[in-house]
Formats: C-alpha cells, sequence, structure tokens
C-alpha cells in the first residue's frame, strides 16, 4: 500500500513540474506561424525577403510553406478541410470558394490596422468575400495578358490592336515579321493544362453562371470565343502543347518568339535583366483588347479559421502588404504593383514606361472567373482537347456545359459573378 | 514426437497474433468498409462535416453516366495492356539472358534493376526533363542523329506513349527479378537431359523453361496488371493527365473527384468499381493458370 502511494505521489510530481515547464516554454516562446504560398520563385521569395525584419520588428517567426500551385491548392483545402490547421495564413484565389466558410472575417481587422489605404482603386472589392465578409487581402495582382516585341512592331509599322477580331486579321503579317527574324509568332505554356482557360477568358465575355445558379457557359459567345482561338492556335509555336511556363518565358526572353502570352509578373523583371533576357528595351506589354476579360490572378491571403494565431497573421499580412515592398517587391521580383504611390513614382513610370500603362489597364479590366476548382480543372481539359483538335468549338461547349450541369456553385461565387457581370442577366 | 497443445496453452497461443490482427481490421477492413457505405451516400467534405443522406446506388449510376471516368478506364486499359506486355516479354528476355551466377551477369542484372527503386515521383519528374521538347536529353540525342524530335508530351498520342514508356522503364527489373528467381529454380538435370536428347535453345525454352515458369509468368502478370492499371505517380508528375484528357487514367481522376474535390462518395463509388474490376480480373487470371498447368501437366496445381 505504501509502495503504491509512493508511486503515485511520484507521478504527480513528475506531472507537475512537467505541466510548469510547459507553461513557462509557452510564455518563453514567441508566436510564430506559417504562410503558405506558391513556389513560383517571386511571391515566396519576396515573402522570404521580409521574414526576418518581421521578425524582428514584430517577434513573430514566420514559416514560409511554399509550393507549385496544384500542390499549394490541395495542401490549403486538405488543411482546412481536416481541420489540421497547420498553415495559419494561406495563399489562394477564387477556387477556393469551396472551402471559403473555413476563413475568418478579415472586416475587424482591416479596420483596426488601416489595411487598405493606399490601394488601387476598386482592388479591395475585387477580394473574396463570404456571407458580406471580406475573407481575403490581396498582394500581388497579375492579369493575363501579351507580351511583344514592340521594336519589331515598330519597324514593320504595325500598331497594337484593339479588338480580338483586329488582332486575327493581324496575324499573317505577324507570321511574316516571326518568319523574317526566325522566331515563332506565339509562345505559350500549352503544356502547363491549367493555363488552357487563360486563351478563353480574354475573348470571352458571356456568363459563366445562369439565373438558376447553375453553371453553363454562354454556347454562342463560347463558340465564338474559341473558334477565334482556333485561328490563333495555329500560328502558335509547333510545340506549344509541350511548353511549361518556364520555356514559354524562356522562349520569348531568348528573343525566339514574338508574342508571349503569359502572367507578366512571372517574365517582365527578366525581361528587364540583361542577364537573363536579350529583349531588354525591345518589348512591351500589350493593353488587353476586347471582347473579354483578362483573367486575373488576385493572390490573396486567407486566414484560416483552425489557426490559434489569428492575429499575428494578420500582422504579417499588413506587413507584407504596404507601399514600401510594393515598389520593392515589383522592381525586384516583378510582381504586380497594387498601391497607387507605386504608379504614380515619376522615375519608375519612366523606367517602365513599356508596361506600366497597360498594366495598370489590364488589372482594371481583369477579373476571376466565379469557377471552382473543379469547374475550372474540367473546363481546363476540355480546352485542352479542343487545342490538340480532337473536339470541335460546339463540342467543346456542349461538353463543358454538360459536366458543369452536375456541378454545385459555391455561394461565395454567386456573389462574385453578380459583381463582375458574369452571371446571366 | 508431436506436442499435444492443451486448450488453456492453445487460447494464449491465439492471442499472439491478436495486436496484428487488431491494426489489420483498423487499418485496412474498416477503412474499407467505412468507403463502401459512404458510397451509397451523398457526401461531399467541402459542403458538410458529415456524412449526407443514403442515395442508394445514385453514386454508381452517377458513374456509368461520367464521360471522363468512362474515358479515363480506356486510357487506363490501354496503359495497362500496352506496359504489361511489353514488360512481361521484355523482363523475361532480360531474365533470360542474366541469370547465372557469373560476376558479370551479376552485375548486369544489378544495373538492370536500378530503375526499380527509384521513387516514381522522382522517376517521372526526370522523365519530364528527359523529355523536354526544348531542352529534353532524348530530343538532343535525336538530334545528333539529324532527326527533330517530338513534343513527346504535348501530342496526345506521344503523351501516352511516354508514360507507358516511362512505367516499362521502371518496372521491366521487377519482371526481371521474378523471373530469374523462376528460371534458376527449373532443375538443371532437365537441361542436361534436353541437350542429350540434341534440343534446341528454342525447344529448350518451348518445352522446358516456359512451361516450368507459368506460374511465374501468371504471378508476373497479376503483379503488373494490378500495378499499371492503378499507375498514378508517374502520370501526375509528368503529365498530369494531359493534354487534354489524353493521359487522364483513372486513379488520377478517382484522386481528384475524392481527394482534390472531396467529393468523397463519388470517389467511393469509383474506387469500388474499379476494386471490383481489378478483382475480377484477378480471379479470371488465376483460373486461367489452373486451367493452362492442367494442360500442360495434367494436374490442377
Amino acid at each position: 500500500m505504501r509502495k503504491a502511494f509512493g508511486l503515485i505521489l511520484c507521478l504527480l510530481c513528475v506531472a507537475t513540474i512537467g505541466s510548469f515547464a510547459a507553461g513557462n516554454k509557452e510564455a518563453a516562446t514567441p508566436a510564430s506561424i506559417t504562410f503558405s504560398v506558391m513556389a513560383s520563385g517571386t511571391y515566396d521569395k519576396a515573402a522570404a525577403s521580409i521574414k526576418d525584419s518581421f521578425k524582428q520588428s514584430s517577434g513573430i517567426d514566420v514559416t514560409i510553406a511554399a509550393f507549385p500551385w496544384a500542390t499549394l491548392r490541395q495542401n490549403n483545402t486538405t488543411d482546412l478541410l481536416t481541420s489540421t490547421g497547420k498553415y495559419d495564413i494561406m495563399s489562394g484565389s477564387y477556387y477556393l470558394a469551396d472551402v471559403y466558410a473555413n476563413f475568418i472575417s478579415l472586416d475587424d481587422y482591416i479596420a483596426k490596422y488601416k489595411l487598405g489605404q493606399g490601394l488601387l482603386s476598386g482592388l479591395m472589392q475585387k477580394c473574396e468575400f463570404f456571407n458580406g465578409h471580406q475573407i481575403g487581402l490581396p498582394y500581388g495582382p497579375d492579369a493575363y495578358g501579351v507580351l511583344y516585341r514592340k521594336d519589331l512592331f515598330d519597324q514593320a509599322g504595325v500598331q497594337w490592336p484593339s479588338t480580338w477580331a483586329d488582332f486575327v486579321a493581324l496575324l499573317p503579317k505577324l507570321k511574316q515579321i516571326a518568319d523574317a527574324n526566325g522566331m515563332a509568332t506565339i509562345a505559350f505554356a500549352g503544356g502547363a493544362p491549367e493555363q488552357a482557360p487563360a486563351l478563353f477568358f480574354d475573348k470571352y465575355d458571356g456568363y459563366f453562371i445562369t439565373k438558376d445558379k447553375k453553371y453553363q457557359l454562354q454556347a454562342d459567345k463560347a463558340v465564338a470565343a474559341l473558334n477565334m482561338n482556333h485561328t490563333l492556335l495555329s500560328y502558335m509555336a509547333s510545340d506549344f502543347m509541350g511548353l511549361s511556363i518556364d520555356d514559354a518565358n524562356a522562349r520569348f526572353l531568348g528573343g525566339k518568339a514574338l508574342l508571349l502570352i503569359c502572367w507578366p509578373s512571372f517574365v517582365v523583371a527578366a525581361a528587364d535583366d540583361p542577364q537573363k533576357s536579350q529583349v531588354v528595351g525591345k518589348w512591351a506589354l500589350g493593353k488587353s483588347v476586347t471582347p473579354g476579360r483578362p483573367w486575373l490572378s488576385l493572390w490573396q491571403m486567407y486566414i484560416s479559421k483552425y489557426s490559434k494565431n489569428p492575429e499575428a497573421a494578420f500582422k504579417w499580412a499588413a506587413a507584407l502588404i504596404n507601399a514600401q515592398n510594393d515598389k520593392s517587391f515589383y522592381v525586384t521580383y516583378g510582381i504586380g504593383p497594387e498601391f497607387s504611390a507605386t504608379y504614380q513614382d515619376a522615375a519608375l513610370a519612366q523606367q517602365h514606361a513599356h508596361q506600366f500603362a497597360a498594366q495598370q489597364y489590364n488589372f482594371s479590366v481583369a477579373v476571376n472567373p466565379p469557377l471552382s476548382g473543379e469547374a475550372q480543372d474540367f473546363f481546363a481539359s476540355s480546352l485542352g482537347d479542343f487545342a490538340l483538335g480532337k473536339i470541335s468549338a460546339q463540342q467543346c461547349v456542349d461538353q463543358v456545359n454538360q459536366k458543369w450541369a452536375t456541378m454545385t456553385v459555391p455561394v461565395g461565387l454567386i456573389d462574385d459573378a453578380q459583381k463582375t457581370g458574369q452571371m446571366q442577366k | 514426437m508431436r506436442r499435444r497443445i492443451v486448450r488453456h496453452e492453445a487460447g494464449a497461443l491465439l492471442l499472439f497474433p491478436l495486436p496484428a490482427v487488431i491494426i489489420i481490421l483498423v487499418a485496412q477492413a474498416f477503412p474499407v468498409f467505412y468507403s463502401l457505405t459512404m458510397s451509397f451516400r451523398d457526401w461531399a467534405l467541402a459542403s458538410s462535416l458529415t456524412p449526407g443522406r443514403f442515395v442508394g446506388l445514385a453514386n454508381y449510376v452517377k458513374a456509368f453516366h461520367d464521360t471522363v471516368f468512362l474515358h479515363a478506364v480506356a486510357v487506363s486499359l490501354q496503359f495497362c495492356v500496352a506496359a504489361t506486355l511489353v514488360e512481361v516479354v521484355l523482363g523475361f528476355i532480360l531474365a533470360y539472358f542474366t541469370v547465372g551466377e557469373s560476376r558479370v551477369l551479376r552485375v548486369a542484372r544489378t544495373i538492370l534493376i536500378l530503375p526499380m527503386v527509384i521513387a516514381p515521383v522522382a522517376n517521372g519528374t526526370i522523365w519530364r526533363m528527359i523529355l523536354n521538347p526544348q531542352y529534353g536529353l532524348l530530343n538532343a540525342i535525336l538530334s545528333t542523329f539529324g532527326a527533330r524530335g517530338p513534343d513527346w508530351l504535348g501530342n496526345p498520342v506521344l503523351a501516352l506513349v511516354s508514360v507507358i514508356m516511362i512505367d516499362i522503364w521502371q518496372w521491366t527489373p521487377y519482371a526481371m527479378v521474378i523471373f530469374c528467381a523462376g528460371l534458376s529454380l527449373i532443375p538443371l538435370e532437365l537441361y542436361d537431359a534436353a541437350q542429350v536428347d540434341g534440343a534446341s535453345r528454342i525447344r529448350v525454352l518451348r518445352s522446358i523453361v516456359i512451361p516450368y515458369l507459368v506460374p511465374v509468368i501468371f504471378i508476373v502478370l497479376l503483379f503488373r496488371i494490378v500495378d499499371t492499371f492503378l499507375v498514378i505517380d508517374s502520370i501526375y508528375t509528368t503529365t498530369f493527365g494531359g493534354p487534354g484528357f489524353s493521359t487522364n487514367v483513372v486513379t488520377l481522376y478517382i484522386y481528384w473527384q475524392a481527394l482534390r474535390y472531396f467529393n468523397i462518395s463519388f470517389g467511393s463509388a469509383l474506387s469500388w468499381l474499379i476494386s471490383i474490376l481489378t478483382l475480377a480480373t484477378a480471379f479470371t487470371l488465376m483460373r486461367a493458370q489452373r486451367r493452362l498447368q492442367s494442360s500442360i501437366w495434367g494436374v490442377t496445381s
């Protein structure tokens, strides 16, 4: 009996000492959060560049978890749906609509920290909302666009077109210029299956969601957009279906393509760097042409409702989004600026005259398509089959509409579609 | 002398495998049974954390009307048939010429086995670089012969051929290893007797080696059919199912449905359909093996 009593006493002592130690440790340990971000070589590097200074100023230790796009989306979603809470603050966009309910409202934080002042007009409204509350904070906006060889355009007396009809009519002339210079007319990352919708979105101004809140493409406009793409595809580099984003960008940077259809933020910094580019001073960003809405990549930071430290997560977001970083991230990494001050910087505007105005305009007209991850994946694969010539434009639209009819539109995206005119009236 | 196991000893002995049995039940039997029950319900994890209502066979009916799933099954079958046939034939040829105990043969076998020990994801990533149309090793080699290499992963037919080729490269050694083991078990006296009778190499192969290897051939076939039908890693890392739907195999589609879009019920139903198809193939192969062996040797095992 005495032996058992002694044993219990010992165990209690050990447990008490252990709990004190754990308590002290918790009190002494600085706050730490994990930020998930795309391993693009731009956003992740930008975040890493302020990590140490942020820790010094706030005492918060940030772990940057960088993944390729597809993996990032998967990891974020899995983390939320399994209530793991591994990532306190996540990078994403509209394709996370299925899991919006797992993010906290940022309204109070935005008001408390006065975040959003000085941002481009309307940018905060383009962020994601759920049940009327803002859940995403913008960083790194980008609009799918076309980089072109301005020097060769000027030499041939060719003006940048304002409509897709003009663009298509210009293609034979552009091919002549490209052939004369031993380059492909258009480079595009056809080998990255998720990029295929970019060629459609910027030529389609129809709806994606019907009045009764079902996914559907407006058949006549969708077929017209695809037929225009059909012509465009015939002018692409012969191996475009095998090109990754880096391959396509490298082709333009190496002076092997007249046009590059791309995410500009992935390439503009390199294009102006003589160490990485043979087209320094020779290129420009084209202003978005009509009809259609360029694909907006509005990276946003969302705070998980499973985060143990949402306040620290928001502080990190606030540290990342400010006018000073905006300018330096643009200059260093080519990340699209989102503060008006950056665009008003006279020296910067002069230095980047070949893209600034077009970039600002493209942001203003670009929108996020109101597609869930599943709807977009299926759409992208169908467009891949169309690009390969396996199905016609009409078959592609029918196939997409048939499959989309079986999918549910996430609530958050219905509001987005209404705001951006992508819902049937 | 055989010791009689008394009743209390038998009880104690039964306790020994109990932990393993519990682990198997919890880790394997429960998920399998749970996925079966989920396949009859309506549950998308993104909409609800708890399973929805009972929907009977609705998910199975949906699967048979899902053109993407049916196309994925067709792609998987093409992949499975092409990869398995080449792996088995090539594996046998390699085994036949490398079986033996000399140092040269042992080194040759070791080198040939190397692809099998590379992680499939790493393997896919390496091959994606090799097959790059612009900077890839394969097209660089072709260009030294004056040939312009094709766009391996951008062309729908070549993309499928490429992923099959990757599987063959990685898993032919597996067939070779099993065949080597089978070949080394054939009694040497049979070869000696055949030599005395003046049998040619082809005759030895046809009348001794192949009949003796029938069970081994079927084991290799069984494993490779199941493995190739369930391939995902190399396709995920090289083509991600593209271009278009060209290499969208059934496992990748199930993965998307269940773990990318979190359509748990539909994903479970698709998994069960594929499990049934795979099991049916396995049973058919086992029956075919028994029949073939019986016709060769006049016995059933």
